[in-house]
């Protein structure tokens, strides 16, 4: 007696052509959710790492990459710096800091020059970049001479050096940025597990 | 770790303006496990030297203002030997705390740099205390 074998996972039989494709259209299917849900858990652990990071750190942006020349020779262009912002920890002179100007995005990477400390804690303090002559206060906002503790976001503990290269040149080259999107795109697509 | 100092105020605006002028004498060394090894080690891209005075006030609980820097890289001499060396920057009090003030601490601090890793900032041993006047400087001019 002759008995057709059923694949596994195929639904009502529609004669064996009609089976084969049926199987196949399912199958990859099915494997690209399992792809997408895979690359969904990738990302949504990276998310995690980085919040978890934000908390341990106390600081919004633990890591940050040196924007500009003005801390040469010591950070570059490129470099990245791991801050932590604790709040009991005081504010020094030589340490280097990542503040924010009030209003603007941009986060500026130098040292803190001067401070002058309350008896409650107040603190305002000025900043300079090692590789600049000039004291930053023509970089802070009309009228303001000093930071507070509010600007900081962060203190910088430790560096690599070229790593950050990378969201520079996805922020230079935007079509870099996008051709790397595509390339894990298709990867998350044509990825087979075996 | 030795400094000298000598010492003139003037005023300038509202806030009181120091003037300083100091020796140093330094050798730079790492301090680990209490061995006193050259600071420069594998992993030392350069060093931020900072002078820096720190003082009381009425009006600030503390201050700290860094008189002058320089960076040593990898490879210069450890060894300072500094003589009549004028401020690099300004030494204004947030007020008129300098007059009078009798404790400003003056001490050599640096921040290492490494090729990748830790930012430590170590302060020397040995610092210096200075006094300034009761009375501001008007016959000199800077």
């Amino acid at each position: 007696r002759l008995v057709a074998s059923r694949r596994r996972g195929c639904g009502p039989s529609r004669g064996p052509a009609m089976d084969i494709f049926g199987d196949l259209r399912r199958m990859n299917k099915r494997q690209l959710y399992y792809q997408v849900l895979n690359f969904a858990m990738i990302v949504s652990s990276a998310l995690m790492i980085w919040k978890g990071l934000i908390v341990i750190t106390g600081s919004e942006s633990p890591i940050v990459v040196v924007l500009s020349g003005s801390m040469e020779p010591a950070f570059h262009r490129g470099d990245l710096l791991f801050l932590t912002n604790f709040h009991d920890d005081p504010i020094r002179a030589g340490e280097i800091v990542v503040f924010k100007v009030e209003g603007r995005d941009i986060p500026i990477v130098h040292r803190v020059i001067k401070i002058h400390e309350k008896e409650n804690g107040n603190i305002k303090f000025l900043t300079k970049g090692d590789n600049n002559e000039v004291d930053d206060r023509g970089l802070y906002k009309e009228g303001q001479n000093w930071l507070e503790k509010k600007d900081v976001v962060g203190r910088a503990r430790g560096f690599l050096p070229y790593v950050g290269m990378v969201t520079i040149i996805m922020n230079d080259y935007p079509k870099f940025k996008y051709a790397l999107l595509a390339v894990m795109g298709a990867y998350v697509l044509v990825k087979r597990e075996s | 770790l030795r400094k000298n100092v000598e010492d003139f105020t003037g005023p300038r605006e509202r806030s009181d303006l120091g003037f300083i002028t100091f020796d140093i004498t330094a050798d730079i060394l790492n301090g680990k496990n209490g061995l006193r090894t050259s600071i420069f080690d594998w992993n030392v891209k350069q060093l931020f030297l900072y002078l820096s005075a720190e003082y009381s006030t009425k009006n600030n609980a503390l201050n700290q203002v860094v008189l002058w820097d320089k960076i040593m890289l990898r490879g210069d001499n450890p060894r300072l030997f500094l003589k009549d060396m004028k401020t690099k920057y300004f030494f204004f009090d947030d007020g008129n705390g300098l007059k009078g003030n009798r404790n400003i601490t003056l001490t050599l601090s640096w921040n290492v740099v490494p090729n990748a890793g830790i930012l430590p900032l170590v302060t020397g041993s040995g610092h210096v205390s200075v006094p300034f006047p009761d009375t501001y400087e008007t016959t000199k001019s800077y």
